[in-house]
């Protein structure tokens, strides 16, 4: 189920929200088994099937949580305790995600005729098995205590504003959340802000930007205006379908009463790479940081090699991590080359000084690494390339032309809502006066409206993260 | 404090919205309770456990849930308010389902490029060997489309295909000795003129257009098959016509609501001369209607023509819609038999020609599931007419004769 559907906005969250506040709000115990029942019942649907797997990921992270608690302090044991949850946590996700790639690339290399059946990847899987993970090495690092209510641990990893395309919650900021929060009103109406802001994100930026760069990618002729005017809009498209399913989670878990931590810090006002990382899909970033980076070393090493080395595991596995393609491995060791660079020479330091020309380097990088990511294949994003860059393409044509016209609006809007300013203004905008607050809250309601008629309409609706 | 005055009016406008959304949908499944009802049946089976019960209860909840975007309540004002949406949109883009709004206002489908011309143009040999074998002739026409190459309406940089579409496939029955006649050659008005013979809010011409490319097929088969009809009797000024004002809301209106596409007016034509029909209209579910009587009483379904926007289609006015099978016999004319395989652009021309002919049978290839040479057999016609207008040369199945 996603959230801008309509068995979502009508069905679903009424009767979660009906249950929660109304049937069951005098006992947290009801409430939080409803919420995980209610978060099965959010990841089953489309694919009943699944469930399964989710609820053996729920009981088997359970378990070595207690055991992670259970030696805590004792070396071996904990080792071997998380050996345990990265074989199980990781070699679920090798089993669905990386199969069938693994096996293609065995086959190619090892030249054997074999085939094995294509396994479906379940939706959000690479989400929950990395915060499945971060729960047995929280409990192991002592940074919180093991649930000894199954139902918790499985509310943790299944709670269904962040099951299927994160933030990635880690157990330690969650922890005193699942019996300790506050519900309030107050925090409820941010939550709903949030989840409009975000919704009205996703339908109205996200969706047309898609039409874009949709077209433009699976252009076999394309012009150089299309090409950059595609990977434009691709990069407004994934910033604002990716941000706004993170503002919609964070939304809906404040309705709940639950803090969830920020994913996004408007990224394309970075200055450098690494600044770019520090605010694109931070949950991510911080999630390798916290469970590789740092356990490896970091950047505390003796050597330059050590660190290259780092860098290069974290990276590779950034990419992985996005989905079993030699596209996004890639894409995962461009970021290993420009973060490598930045960090030997402190180029983006001495870029500082220049600051248009620091933004417009992060920018730069950023769109060519997007069409590594959005590219079908490496061929399609060399050809992609040749359109940007190569002789002999024609400058623009008529399609050019045609979405430059037809999408200008969007392309404007998404442009100005990728930064903070919009959002600085109308938040100065409703502390003068009521009337203005009743206005925002008047028209943020009827764009919320019309945004639900372009889903009522069935327009165009994908998810992106939901691939990965 | 005060700042948060705004968010609490907005958590009460969303609770409100998502709340009347979720007792709409109960109310709407409860009026529809039989059709929730015959899903829950239907997953029962002849199971009478109580497991079984709450599986198919939750299966049919499932099934249901699942088709709301198709059956929300309010859906009507939602496509309604996704127009008025579209309308303040400075440039408002395609809808992914291919309406663009023209130029004039009016309303387009644009076509892609399509597969597998040889393939089609193929088929069609095919079946004209068939029908040869049988003693009837074949021929194609080719009827216009709302969008013209090049059309100057069209929004700049849109490529539509249809036309090019139904040039290649017209060139390629040519080289194949497939008779064909190209009617969009009959047509030559420009511009807003162009526009006028179809509805605005519908890929489909207005009937006064039907009326007026009957005349013209008919004069075709006479110059070219000998029909011999009365070409007069189809001039328009032998027609009464009723007009019926803002009625209709065509298919491609519907996907965008009133506020965007606006409404069209409707006119009904009838011979003002004496007319005498019988025909058959054997409908997809398998049921016949029979409809006896003058050309209103025989081929006008008005049941149709109400102003129920979203609902009823008014354009069926003519012919009850698209059928698998419709067989009518003009009973004042000892004239040719006509088999016609057509697409809906035929319901408001097909009515007309039937005035010419002592018989016509019509079949839509997409739905009708008997065989074609069984039928051409048992009808015996003296010409076999495939009438599509470029937009449904994307369509496969338009093209497979069994």
């Amino acid at each position: 189920m996603v959230f801008s559907s309509l068995e979502f906005l009508f069905l679903f969250l009424p009767c979660i929200l009906l249950g929660y506040y109304l049937v069951l709000f005098k006992s947290r115990n009801l409430q939080n088994i409803f919420l995980f029942m209610g978060s099965l019942l959010f990841y089953a649907w489309g694919e009943p099937k699944i469930v399964f797997l989710m609820l053996l990921s729920i009981a088997a992270n359970w378990l070595l949580g207690l055991g992670a608690e259970k030696h805590r302090g004792r070396r071996h044991g904990l080792k071997c305790i998380y050996t345990l949850s990265a074989l199980f946590n990781f070699g679920l996700l090798f089993i669905f995600k990386y199969l069938n790639f693994s096996f293609d690339l065995a086959k190619s290399l090892l030249a054997f005729d074999m085939e094995i059946k294509q396994i479906a990847l379940p939706i959000g899987i690479s989400f929950f098995t990395f915060q499945a993970f971060s729960y047995v090495i929280d409990i192991g690092r002592g940074r919180a205590t093991a649930q000894r209510n199954p139902i918790y641990a499985g509310l943790y990893i299944s709670f269904f504003p962040q099951l299927i395309a994160g933030p990635i919650v880690r157990y330690e900021s969650v922890a005193s959340q699942l019996e300790g929060r506050h519900e309030s009103f107050e925090k409820f109406s941010s939550g709903v802000e949030g989840f409009i802001i975000g919704f009205l994100k996703k339908v109205f930026l996200a969706n047309s930007m898609a039409l874009i760069a949709d077209r433009a990618f699976e252009e076999n002729l394309l012009s150089r205006g299309l090409a950059w005017l595609g990977v434009l809009a691709y990069a407004l498209q994934i910033y604002h379908d990716f941000s706004a399913y993170s503002d919609m989670a964070v939304g809906l878990g404040l309705m709940f009463g639950f803090h969830l931590p920020e994913n996004f810090n408007y990224p394309y006002l970075a200055t450098s790479i690494r600044d770019f990382w520090r605010r694109w899909h931070i949950s991510l970033g911080t999630w390798f940081r916290d469970y590789v980076y740092i356990p490896l070393g970091g950047s505390r090493v003796k050597s330059k090699a050590r660190l290259l080395f780092n860098l290069l595991l974290v990276w590779f596995l950034t990419g992985l991590w996005h989905g079993a393609d030699w596209t996004f491995i890639l894409w995962g060791l461009y970021y290993f080359l420009l973060i490598a660079f930045e960090k030997l020479t402190d180029f983006d330091e001495k870029l500082q000084k220049l600051t248009p020309l620091k933004r417009f380097y992060s920018l730069f990088f950023v769109l060519m690494g997007w069409v590594l990511f959005r590219a079908q294949d490496l061929n399609g994003a060399l050809a992609y390339y040749r359109a940007m860059f190569g002789p002999g393409v024609a400058a623009f044509d008529s399609n050019f032309w045609f979405y430059l016209r037809n999408f200008a609006p969007s392309l404007t809007a998404a442009a100005i809502f990728a930064f903070p300013q919009p959002g600085a203004f109308l938040e100065r905008a409703k502390a003068t006066s009521f009337p203005m607050r009743l206005a925002y809250a008047v028209g943020l309601g009827l764009l919320f409206l019309f945004a639900l008629s372009y889903v009522v309409k069935g327009s165009y609706n994908p998810f992106i993260y939901f691939n990965f | 404090m005060k700042e948060n005055q705004s968010k609490k009016i907005l958590a009460l406008i969303f609770v409100c919205l998502i709340f009347t959304g979720l007792v709409g949908n109960a109310c709407k499944a409860y009026h529809e309770k039989e059709d929730c009802f015959s899903l829950y049946s239907s997953y029962l089976g002849e199971a009478l456990s109580t497991p079984a019960k709450l599986k198919a209860g939750l299966l049919s909840f499932y099934d249901y849930a699942g088709r709301l975007d198709e059956k929300t309540a309010f859906k009507k004002s939602f496509i309604n308010l996704y127009g008025l949406a579209k309308r303040v949109n400075p440039a408002p883009c395609p809808d992914t389902d291919g309406t663009v709004r023209l130029k004039d206002g009016s309303l387009g489908l644009f076509a892609p490029e399509a597969q597998a011309l040889e393939e089609k143009a193929q088929n069609i040999k095919a079946l004209e060997a068939e029908l040869k074998a049988l003693g009837s002739d074949l021929l194609y026409i080719q009827l216009l489309g709302k969008i013209k190459q090049d059309d100057f309406l069209l929004p700049k940089g849109l490529k539509d295909f249809a036309n090019s579409n139904a040039d290649d496939l017209l060139a390629a029955l040519e080289n194949k000795g497939v008779k064909s006649f190209d009617l969009r050659k009959d047509f030559g008005e420009k511009g807003k003129d162009y526009s006028s013979l179809f509805y605005r809010t519908d890929h489909h011409w207005k009937v006064e257009t039907g009326l007026r490319a009957a005349r013209i097929t008919a004069e075709n088969l006479n110059e070219d098959f000998d029909f011999g009809m009365d070409t007069d009797c189809l001039k328009r000024e032998n027609f009464k016509e009723e007009s019926y004002d803002k009625i209709f809301l065509g298919s491609l209106g519907k996907r965008v609501g009133l506020l965007y596409a606006g409404s069209d007016d409707f006119a009904l034509l009838t011979p003002a001369y004496e007319t005498n029909f019988g025909c058959k209209y054997h409908m997809a579910n398998g049921n016949t209607i029979l409809k006896e009587g003058s050309f209103e009483e025989a081929w006008i379904f008005k049941e149709n023509l109400k102003r129920d926007y979203f609902s009823a289609n008014v354009y069926a006015t003519y012919a009850g819609g698209s059928m698998p099978l419709i067989k009518c016999e003009n009973k004042l004319i000892k004239g040719k038999k006509l088999l016609v395989l057509a697409d809906s652009f035929a319901d408001t021309l097909l009515p007309f020609l039937s005035i010419g002919c002592q018989s016509l049978v019509i079949v839509d290839p997409r739905l009708y599931e008997g065989d074609l040479a069984e039928l051409t057999a048992r009808e015996r016609p003296d010409l076999t007419l495939i009438i599509y207008n470029p937009s449904a040369i994307n369509n496969d199945d338009f093209f497979n004769f069994g």
